[in-house]
């Protein structure tokens, strides 16, 4: 297996470092294919692990279902601070957003994928060296690849003085994974993005705040064309659910309120329309905020405005019907279906169109054509029925030279309508090939790709319009208020276990883990959904703390608990703990059956090195 | 029970025991009038003078031209579909379809348009207003491109080699028009449909047998038959209808035009299954053959006419003789009866012609199931008798009120069958020069 080091092809961008796992890889056409979506995430300097198959032949299999299994094995192990986007090319990207522990979590598990992928490592300059010292890396390393020819292959990183600077330097910086929460009683928090505008004066009650520090309640872009900047800067939901204010008046597509006053002009007259959107935004909990979930985001987005999301025509877009939360959301039908299953939106008909087949445009030419060459030189002639002999023929059959309206049968005058003959119906003449036939043919052009298809082909797409159900914010909040763990990040289980060994080595003291998973079977899930779930295990970990000692550290993983009980003998733990859950049972509404591990000192030490 | 049959044959020996010379003219005679078994009969003795023409040949049917297949239907949305399908696939392909909706108020244009989309129909015309068959024929005729039009029903199937076979006959430089066997398709509708079942399986193979064989055939059945486009436009298609089909074959023979039979192309209608609807349905036939007979047509009859034709007399003569005669003499014979016979007498003569005619029918329908080569009509056996008293009493009865009627009060001027605009001008159309297209 070799190892080496390069730039990415296609990047054009010498600041990232790419070590590459290539075994036998024909790297040329993957990258080719990899390279939009690299190209997305490079821009931005953030470290970023770059995975997909090496073995050649499974290319066009994992292209669709295979790629979605990846996707869905590394959501599992990826932690929340991990972006995760799948390409259409089986490969899957990983934005670690320069998160060490997700990075040593994530390693490893790809490394047990079968075929094992194809890894490379992509960071910044400025995070070259950070990522190559970081000692998980090479262990997890050592387990998959040569390390060995790792090393030769190494060398240090391009110096940052080197580099020009970055464009947007708010933006490509380190990232703020958690956002301190905004004093809700003080000014409203306003972010300039990208940049805030030079003025001696601000509206009254706005306080600007810098990226990365206070969560925004006001999002103001002074610059056209962000979107793309702002979803990568901040946690997504913070972008989805904020009000944002234009001021550009080229953002209006993402902006809830969009002026062309410039300065603080500009601002304190958004912020006048803005203002009922912030205050119904400080009625939700903070948590919501930094939660991953899009149907959450959606709701917390959709509570805030107060409204539910009303389609507009717009003929400058190809599929005519704007959505604004499209834009927002990868999967916005998706997400808003799941709302809709909940009863948390109604769904109704908005529209059906019709798309073309070849490019989804909604934009068609509608035009009538003859069946027969499709042109669209076609007369529409009457049909004359003379009652007289039976007679039923085009118009121009009955025309005589004179102008009358003579039978080609009997050769009698048609004089009066009614009487001696009616016109019982109309018929299509083309022009061109001659062709009759009843009725024209009903073709459609598409005006972005030119295709030209008959009507019975467009693909049919309906449109939906939502309203919020009278139930949403009391089914936000209450989701929030009881949980505050929800939106925490997901525990890196190595690494607090590793540091627990550390801490406990250097005291020299013998400790026991208690491992509890509360619905190991799904059923409380089932019954009461995840809310319950988490409700439960926040109960749970109250009455954990206030039973055991004051010592005790109590974190959230996965599937449940964590207890790290210093100076504890397993087998005291082993004793006290039917008590302790029947406490918690006693205390909580919710049947539940936890399955719960007590690991001593030494399996726990032998778990950390192995690396389990 | 055994006494009433015992004293029944009591009666009828009696009968033939107290038979003389005038009574066995009487049964003659009432036979006559009954019904001669011209079908059956006639098929003998064509069996054994010539076999009937198979029109067997090595040549493929496009040798005669393009052909189009015309469909004119009116609230055929049941039945349009099925029709259109069983042409799609025939031993031959390569004929256009062309159907016209005569002012339907159902979905038969909607089926059509999505059949013309499927490819299944080449042209498919709606008229808004009802102008009645002859005229949406005329229209189809018009946008067809064929040399020979196949004329069909909305409610017809037909066997996979039924077009096929009907334009073998067309090879003969002498036939123009050829009629294929229209069988009933729905026998399982109930008694009526079944007699009449019975009645197309006798009357359409032997009766059109014979009839074609002698050059008397004076019938394309409007569901099913071929016309040679010339003698189609000869005679400027149909005229204002009903009976338009005899009345377009009359007018075709009487322009020299020949007519032929192909027994084995065979075609399936839908017939009424309600006696009413079936009386009904007879009642406008028989009106439509007097009209057109003796009425549009009656020039022909004059021999100082020059559109007097004399190969057109038998045919008429057979008429005469053969229907009309009988259908006044039978009600006649059955009054003298009453008259100079006692009851049982009278009794035991009906039950003697009713058995005659059963047998009559059972013999009908063995012949045309050998010459269909379709074993399957002998199911229809049991129905015989059910069938033979039908047709031959109450259906008679039936045409002595529709001949009464149409020549005392013109009734056919007042059926309903073709529009009202159309209705007055039911009138012999001089053919002019068709206009070329």
């Amino acid at each position: 297996m070799l190892y080496s080091r390069a730039t990415v092809n296609g990047c054009g961008d010498t600041r990232l470092q790419h070590w590459s796992g290539t075994a036998a890889h024909d790297g040329g056409t993957r990258k080719g294919q990899m390279t939009n979506n690299v190209t997305q995430i490079a821009t931005l300097g953030l470290p970023t692990l770059v995975v997909s198959d090496a073995s050649a032949q499974l290319e066009s299999a994992l292209s669709s279902s295979e790629t979605a299994f990846r996707v869905t094995a590394l959501s599992s192990y990826a932690e929340a601070n991990a972006q995760i986007s799948a390409s259409r090319f089986a490969s899957v990207i990983v934005d670690l957003r320069g998160s060490k522990n997700e990075f040593a979590l994530l390693l490893p598990r790809l490394g047990n994928l079968s075929p094992k992928p194809h890894v490379t490592v992509l960071a910044s300059a400025q995070m070259a060296d950070t990522v190559r010292a970081m000692p998980s890396v090479d262990q997890v390393l050592e387990g998959i690849f040569d390390t060995a020819a790792l090393a030769r292959a190494a060398v240090p990183a391009t110096p940052l003085e080197e580099l020009p600077e970055p464009e947007t330097p708010g933006i490509t910086g380190p990232q703020t994974p958690e956002l301190e929460n905004p004093d809700t009683s003080g000014p409203v928090q306003v972010l300039m993005f990208p940049r805030a505008f030079s003025s001696d004066f601000m509206p009254e009650d706005v306080s600007v705040v810098a990226m990365g520090t206070v969560r925004p309640e006001v999002i103001v872009l002074t610059e056209e064309g962000v979107a793309r900047k702002l979803s990568m800067s901040l946690p997504k939901a913070v972008v989805k659910a904020t009000p944002i204010i234009d001021l550009t008046g080229k953002n209006r597509d993402i902006a809830d309120y969009t002026t062309t006053l410039k300065g603080a002009a500009g601002l304190e007259e958004a912020m006048h329309h803005i203002r009922p959107l912030v205050d119904r935004m400080r009625d939700l909990p903070d948590a919501i905020f930094m939660t991953e979930r899009e149907e959450d985001i959606l709701l917390a987005r959709l509570v805030i405005r107060n409204s539910g999301i009303d389609p507009i025509l717009r003929p400058d877009i190809q599929s005519t019907v704007f959505v604004r939360e499209n834009l927002l959301f990868e999967d916005f039908e998706g997400v808003a279906k799941r709302l809709v299953d909940r009863k948390l939106l109604k769904a109704e008909v908005f529209m059906k169109t019709n798309c073309c087949p070849a490019c989804d445009s909604a934009r068609l030419l509608v035009r009538e054509e003859c069946r027969a060459c499709r042109s669209t030189n076609i007369n529409e002639v009457a049909i004359i029925h003379h009652f007289r002999c039976g007679t039923q023929a085009p118009e121009t059959d009955f025309k005589a030279d004179n102008g009358v309206l003579e039978c080609p049968k009997c050769m009698n005058r048609l004089d009066a309508f009614s009487v001696d003959y009616d016109r019982p119906g109309s018929m299509m003449i083309c022009g061109d090939c001659g062709n009759e036939t009843g009725e024209a043919a009903i073709g459609m052009q598409c005006l972005d790709c030119g295709v030209h298809n008959d009507a019975a082909q467009m693909k049919p797409v309906t449109h939906y319009k939502y309203t919020l159900a009278d139930t949403a914010m009391r089914t936000l909040t209450s989701a929030f208020v009881d949980s505050p763990t929800q939106a925490r990040p997901q525990t890196d289980v190595g690494a607090v276990l590793r540091n627990f060994c550390r801490e406990m080595d250097v005291a020299r003291a013998d400790f026991t883990v208690l491992l509890l998973k509360l619905d190991p079977n799904g059923d409380l899930r089932r019954e009461h959904g995840e809310r319950g779930v988490r409700g439960t295990t926040h109960l749970v970990e109250r009455n954990l703390r206030e039973t055991l000692m004051w010592d005790t550290k109590i974190v959230h993983w996965a599937g449940g608990l964590i207890a790290l009980l210093p100076n504890a003998a397993s087998s005291d733990v082993d004793a006290e703990l039917p008590g302790i859950i029947a406490e918690a049972r006693r205390n909580i509404a919710l049947n539940f059956d936890p399955q719960i591990s007590v690991l001593d000192g030494a399996k726990v030490r032998n778990m950390v090195r192995q690396n389990v | 029970m055994f006494s009433v049959f015992s004293e029944f044959w009591g009666w009828v020996f009696d009968y033939f025991q107290s038979i003389t010379w005038p009574h066995l003219l009487m049964m003659a005679f009432l036979t006559f009038s009954l019904e001669l078994p011209r079908y059956t009969l006639g098929f003998i003795i064509a069996l054994i003078a010539k076999p009937w023409r198979d029109f067997d040949t090595d040549r493929s049917v496009h040798d005669l031209g393009k052909f189009s297949v015309i469909i004119a239907g009116h609230n055929e949305e049941d039945a349009i579909e099925k029709c259109v399908r069983s042409l799609d696939n025939q031993t031959v392909s390569g004929f256009e379809i062309i159907c016209v909706d005569d002012g339907s108020s159902d979905r038969t244009f909607e089926i059509m348009t999505r059949l013309e989309r499927e490819g299944l129909i080449h042209r498919a015309v709606r008229l808004e207003l009802r102008g009645g068959k002859a005229s949406a024929l005329n229209m189809a005729t018009r946008l067809a491109t064929g040399d020979v039009f196949i004329i069909l029903d909305a409610d017809s199937k037909l066997e996979v080699d039924a077009v096929e076979k009907v334009l073998l006959p067309l090879f003969d430089p002498g036939i123009h028009c050829v009629s294929g066997t229209v069988l009933c398709g729905n026998p399982e509708a109930g008694w009526v449909a079944k007699c009449q079942a019975i009645e197309y399986a006798i009357g359409i193979p032997l009766g059109r047998t014979l009839q074609g064989m002698l050059d008397q055939l004076v019938m394309v059945s409007g569901a099913f038959g071929a016309f040679k486009r010339e003698a189609w436009e000869a005679v400027g298609g149909m005229d204002v209808g009903p009976g338009e089909d005899f009345d377009l074959c009359m007018r075709i023979r009487r322009a020299g035009y020949g007519i032929g039979f192909i027994h084995s192309s065979i075609c399936y209608t839908d017939v009424p299954d309600v006696s009413w609807n079936l009386i009904r349905q007879r009642f406008r036939w028989e009106r439509d053959a007097i009209w057109v007979r003796f009425r549009k047509l009656k020039t022909g009859l004059n021999p100082f006419s020059p559109m007097f034709r004399v190969s057109e007399l038998p045919h008429t003569i057979e008429f005469i003789i053969l229907t009309i005669i009988p259908t006044f003499a039978f009600p006649l014979y059955f009054l003298w009866m009453l008259g100079v016979m006692q009851f049982e007498m009278i009794f035991g003569v009906l039950a003697m012609l009713s058995l005659y005619l059963m047998f009559n029918d059972f013999l009908g329908l063995l012949m045309s199931a050998w010459l269909l080569k379709r074993w399957d009509i002998l199911k229809l056996l049991p129905w015989v008798p059910i069938n033979s008293l039908f047709v031959g009493y109450v259906l008679r009865m039936a045409r002595l009120y529709t001949f009464l009627d149409e020549w005392i009060f013109s009734r056919s001027m007042q059926d309903d069958f073709a529009p009202f605009k159309v209705q007055n001008w039911r009138v012999d159309s001089t053919p002019g020069k068709f206009k070329q297209r």
